[in-house]
């Protein structure tokens, strides 16, 4: 199971796209072998994944960013009229 | 509703002020300016040089620790190449005419002086100067001729500054001598100005001096800045009318030393007033909390490399810093008084003296020492206590000693009181036993030493001698509470509250500050909380009675049982908030402190009301406003994704517009957008839009309502596209994390489309990895908007085949947590596919085991399958065959498996899988069965997001190579003679057929020979004839060819009748040619060695029995 093969030829290069490698490596091979395949499920995977705005968490931690909204100084301990 | 009411009320209120009312309220919104990012990590970058035009910025990236020169075009933010890979490059500097000079090491390891164009391609020939014998750094262009560096001696701290003239060349000029480095000037300026070390000891302040050489008259001054910490890294302005620097401020690390290695701030100073070699006070720049660098002055910019957002990066502001220039005494006394960090005060009270208001060194020396800065807050204890009357210098002489004890404190990782540390901190102890100087302070201080080494007991007795009624300067009060918090009983520690609570020797606002931190105290005593609550509220007047009592009501709004017991609540502290309204510090107090407990009582809605009181208090000259928007920002956001959470999309939606018409905030126009969109209210946003149009409620911003629409009415591409043009066009929040998180995730889109199997669309790559990585950096304190970045960012770099940083950027996504079951699975399962490429089967396995073996999740049945089989496939991948095995035995027998192709990989799989577990006749049928599924599926060629062309030739060859090795004889001899054939039929499956086809040939032999020694002969001999033509090709070292060339000679002893008639000039050939390629290498490895000596045996016992 474990072969490396060559893909014919380059393919051609064009302005915008990089160029296509020479040599496919094991694990492109193996996957392409011994692993099974479920469009339908590798495409719910993608559209759960790709995030298109904010992901919509309920409650997030307190970041530095808010507590630092939140920070209250202590006044300046001069004495009066300094 | 009523955050929504209170909203609108406020909105219509103001909109009469202008044209575009949230737009402008924006825009005059009083803040610190904030930095602009330049350059984006995860890589560390710096050290910008930018040409005139301020149009190309060159700057140093470093990744895996090595430096290299990146050019970035500054109107689309495109970065390429400077110089090739090749060798390491930093330090650039351009010239006017736009030549860069920089440091390469192409040439030498201690590196050269080279220049080439600024706009040429990274592959364009460098010159480099020809120079004497040193380390070279630091280039800079004396004029547009002239090309100034460093040269420092090597193995000694001596250097020289020496400038090259281009056209005339090799001849150098010294313009300095002596411990310096960082030299800077104005191409064709009067003065040159470098760093100088005036002393080696590491302990002696400021050992460094920031000087200028007039190079007309060749006088050389020390710039006098009277500030603490040392300066670094000048950099002079285009007319030569400022001198910008680095300087470090204060002791950052804590480490008792401001040096390199503490944050650093930028300051700028009038070149002119530097004339009668008086101490000049610089205008401050940048705030400690940023930790900015290398100023470069360009125009009316200047470019920083700072370093608080996870890596150092190029940023830029206005070239009279974040202070803006506009604002008059009045407005930095309000951004003082607003101010949320230590660090910030100091930038604002330096602003204040740069711009002519008294210097007060006391105001200095408190916030350096609030902010635990002990160096600095020395340097300006020795101002103030030069300037006190004899009688109150012993009283500043004490802090001398607390300071060294509290260095020593400070220099502690970590809680343990070692022997050394206790008799250091004992010494201070004695010193201050020692020293002249009032009692009742030095018992403050000496009580605080024994409670830093744990001696509580100790600590109490010096506190119980403490008498701290009559009067007491505000800073002695301040330690003697500071030592009641490390040694005090909750009895002693009430009696100290009391006390700062009622002080009149304090400020107001630090009454308030102080009872602040007793209610934060008091939160941990539960059961007492009220009790203590209440006795406080007896003993206490103004605004700090005013700030506990609302803490009562808040409580009695948690406590209270219903809806309206908690109404009736909530309007005893509106009446609170009311009577505090004049009153800046007691109103953020008391907003703070609701907040805090409405929030942790998850009270959204009521901490919702206190945050439209504190925007609804604030106008929009103050500079709180800001701080009071984002405030309300985050309040009526986490009640919207509380409510969203829980589907309850109608209130989801409410409390996002009233965020958004109150803040045009482009988060929650995208909450909103949705929540509406989930309960089916499309129609109803063009209508609600509509009308804030047509009210100016939302201008600029209106293009990302816009986008996002487009693509959540439409997935064809032309919406993307226009998605794009739309947030591309964006001018008003054109820097918000949230514009680039969208523009970015509308490119990905695009560029998962136009992917072509390895075909990418590479500048569109570039832009989409730029816009998210935008998206990440600045929104990296929102969490909703970091995950979303990250998870695209993986998918991006999954698609192009850079498994490693995807698997980062997913195992950082985890980290964050999911909304949904689903979410998750669709997480571990990119994950695992990027650890699988990564050499990391095992992990991949384990990461889908999280999610099938995680019942919380709920997944539906049909995800199961395919998360089962791809665990299987990485199990088998790791060497987990038996667990493996055992996968795909279930899966297979319940019939989950359908469709020829998966049955095909997933009987491969599984044969395999059977065999490593050396169960051949499971592995057989398993095999067979593979190979049988195989035989009915055709080649589908790659494309899409398929990479390479599916091939059934593969997975039969992969079947019958273990066929091959399993079984009776005669099903083996079959196999692999379909095999053979195969091999040469297709001749391009494999990346070196011929290394495949000799071992097929050779195990043809192995079993021929028991039964046909003859065939087994020819079968060698067929090898021999394709090792041969590996050796043409220069392959004599394959393992193969030695294997044939050790069968034939084994077969040919012992079959010698069989061997009369062949060509022995053949395996001389093979024998001659791996014998000369062994020889070749040197060293010799010894498995080669071995192989070559026992080619060679064999060849001369054949040689000896066939002459014989």
């Amino acid at each position: 199971m474990k072969m490396v093969f060559v893909v014919a030829g380059v393919l051609a290069l064009t302005g915008c796209t990089i160029n296509a490698p020479a040599i496919i490596d094991r694990h492109t091979v193996l996957e392409d072998e011994a692993a099974g395949e479920w469009p339908q499920f590798e495409k719910a995977m993608r559209d759960k994944s790709k995030e298109q705005g904010q992901v919509f968490f309920p409650k997030t931690p307190v970041t530095a960013k808010k507590a630092r909204l939140y920070n209250v100084l202590g006044g300046e301990l001069v004495e009066a009229g300094k | 509703m009523r955050t929504h009411v209170a909203a609108l009320i406020l909105v219509l209120s103001l909109a009469s002020r202008g044209d575009t009312f949230l737009e402008q309220e924006t825009k005059k919104m009083n803040r610190l300016v904030p930095l602009t990012k330049i350059t984006v990590g995860p890589d560390d970058q710096y050290q910008a040089a930018v040409d005139s035009a301020n149009t190309i910025a060159i700057y140093t990236k470093k990744t895996d620790l090595v430096p290299r020169l990146y050019r970035m075009t500054l109107a689309d933010g495109q970065e390429t190449e400077f110089l090739p890979a090749s060798a390491d490059s930093q330090q650039a500097a351009v010239s006017p005419s736009g030549l860069v000079a920089f440091v390469y090491y192409k040439f030498s390891a201690r590196g050269d002086i080279c220049y080439r164009s600024i706009t040429g391609p990274a592959t364009e020939p460098v010159k480099c100067l020809k120079t004497e014998d040193g380390e070279k750094s630091s280039p800079f262009w004396k004029n547009g001729d002239e090309l100034g560096y460093v040269v420092r001696d090597i193995g000694r701290p001596t250097a020289k500054v020496v400038v090259q003239d281009l056209k005339v060349g090799e001849k150098t000029t010294a313009l300095m001598l002596g411990r310096l480095w960082s030299p800077a000037m104005k191409p064709g300026g009067k003065s040159l100005f470098f760093i100088e070390m005036t002393s080696e000891a590491a302990n002696v302040p400021a050992n460094r001096r920031l000087r200028m050489k007039d190079l007309r008259t060749g006088d050389v001054k020390t710039l006098n800045f009277p500030l603490p910490g040392i300066s670094g890294f000048p950099a002079v302005n285009e007319d030569e009318t400022y001198l910008y620097f680095s300087h470090y401020l204060s002791d950052t690390n804590g480490d008792g030393n401001i040096d390199g290695d503490d944050n650093s701030v930028v300051f700028r100073a009038p070149i002119a007033s530097f004339a009668d070699g008086k101490p000049v006070f610089p205008e401050q720049l940048t705030s400690a909390e940023n930790n900015c660098s290398f100023p470069r002055p360009v125009g009316n910019q200047v470019y920083l490399t700072c370093a608080y957002e996870g890596s150092l990066d190029i940023y830029r502001m206005p070239a009279t810093g974040v202070v803006p220039p506009t604002w008059d005494m009045a407005a930095l006394q309000n951004a003082h008084q607003t101010a949320r960090t230590y660090d910030e005060r100091i930038l604002l009270l330096n602003t204040m003296r740069y711009r002519g208001a008294p210097h007060s060194a006391e105001r200095l020396l408190s916030n350096h020492l609030m902010a635990d800065d002990t160096t600095a807050a020395r340097f300006y204890l020795q101002e103030v206590r030069a300037a006190a009357p004899p009688k109150e210098k012993t009283f500043y002489g004490l802090f001398d000693h607390f300071l060294d004890a509290r260095e020593l404190r400070k220099a502690q990782r970590t809680a343990e009181v070692t022997p050394a540390y206790e008799r250091d901190e004992l010494a201070v102890d004695a010193r201050l036993a020692a020293a002249s100087g009032p009692e009742r302070l030095k018992s403050i201080f000496r009580g605080t030493i024994r409670g830093y080494l744990g001696q509580t007991k100790e600590a109490q007795k010096h506190l119980a001698k403490i008498d701290m009624r009559g009067k007491a300067h505000p800073l002695e009060l301040h330690y003697w509470y500071e030592l009641a918090v490390l040694a005090a009983d909750a009895k002693k520690l009430d009696e100290v509250y009391k006390r700062m609570l009622t002080a009149k020797e304090l400020s107001e606002e630090s009454r308030i500050y102080y009872a602040f931190r007793y209610l934060a105290q008091i939160e941990k005593a539960e059961a007492e909380r009220v009790a203590r609550l209440d006795k406080m509220i007896a003993s206490t007047e103004g605004a700090v009675n005013l700030l506990l009592k609302s803490e009562l009501v808040t409580l009695k709004i948690i406590q209270a049982k219903d809806a309206p017991g908690k109404d009736k609540a909530y309007a005893e502290l509106d009446q609170l908030i009311s009577q505090s309204a004049s009153n800046f510090f007691l109103r953020k107090a008391l907003y703070v402190r609701s907040i805090l407990n409405l929030a942790e009582a998850a009270e959204f809605n009521y901490m919702t009301y206190v945050a439209a009181n504190w925007i609804r208090y604030t106008t929009a000259a103050d500079t709180e406003y800001a701080n009071a928007r984002d405030v309300f920002i985050n309040a009526s956001l986490d009640r919207a994704y509380v409510a969203y959470g829980d589907k309850k999309f109608q209130t989801a939606d409410n409390y996002f517009y009233g965020s958004l018409t109150i803040t045009d905030d482009l988060e929650s126009h995208l909450g909103y957008l949705r929540s509406m969109i989930a309960r089916g209210e499309r129609k109803t946003i063009d209508e609600r839009y509509q009308n804030l149009v047509d009210r100016k409620m939302i201008g600029d911003n209106f293009k990302f309502v816009q986008a996002a629409l487009k693509i959540a009415d439409s997935q064809e591409i032309g919406a993307y596209q226009e998605a794009e043009e739309l947030l591309s066009e964006m001018t008003q929040d054109r820097d918000s994390p949230m514009r680039y998180l969208l523009l970015g995730s509308v490119q990905l889109e695009r560029f998962l489309r136009r992917a072509d199997a390895y075909k990418i669309d590479l500048p569109l790559f570039d832009k989409t990895h730029r816009n998210l990585s935008l998206a990440y950096d600045l929104g990296r304190d929102n969490q909703r908007i970091k995950a979303a970045a990250l998870q695209n960012l993986a998918m991006l770099h999954q698609r192009v085949q850079n498994h490693g940083l995807a698997a980062r950027f997913l195992q950082r996504r985890r980290d964050l947590g999911f909304t949904s079951g689903e979410e998750k699975a669709a997480n571990a399962w990119l994950l695992a596919r990027s650890l699988f490429y990564t050499y990391q089967p095992e992990r991949a396995a384990e990461e889908l085991s999280r999610v099938l073996d995680d019942k919380t999740l709920k997944l539906p049945p049909e995800f199961l399958v395919p998360l089962r089989e791809r665990r299987a496939f990485y199990l088998a991948d790791a060497g987990k065959h038996e667990l493996a095995a055992k996968e795909y035995d279930e899966l297979l027998a319940a019939g989950a498996i359908t469709g020829e192709m998966n049955l095909a990989k997933v009987y491969l799989a599984q044969g395999y899988s059977h065999f490593k577990n050396k169960k051949g006749k499971s592995a057989r049928e398993a095999f067979q069965k593979a190979a049988e599924q195989a035989e009915k599926l055709s080649k589908i060629p790659a494309g899409g997001d398929r990479l390479i062309a599916f091939e059934p030739a593969r997975l039969l060859l992969v079947a019958y190579g273990f066929l091959g090795q399993l079984g009776e004889r005669a099903d083996r001899e079959v196999a692999l003679d379909k095999r053979k054939n195969l091999l040469l039929s297709r001749r391009d499956l494999l990346l070196e057929w011929r290394s495949a086809y000799i071992q097929n040939r050779l195990q043809a032999a192995v079993l021929a020979e028991k039964h046909d020694a003859k065939l087994a002969a020819s079968q060698i001999r067929e090898a021999l004839d394709v090792a041969l033509t590996l050796g043409k090709d220069d392959q004599f070292i394959a393992r193969a060819v030695y294997e044939t060339g050790v069968a034939y000679l084994a077969h040919a002893l012992a079959h010698p009748e069989l061997y009369k008639n062949s060509d022995t000039e053949q395996i001389q050939n093979l024998v001659n040619g791996a014998t000369a390629a062994y020889d070749q290498m040197k060293p010799l490895p010894p498995e080669a060695k071995s192989r070559r000596a026992k080619l060679k045996s064999m060849w001369a016992t054949y040689n000896l029995v066939s002459r014989s």
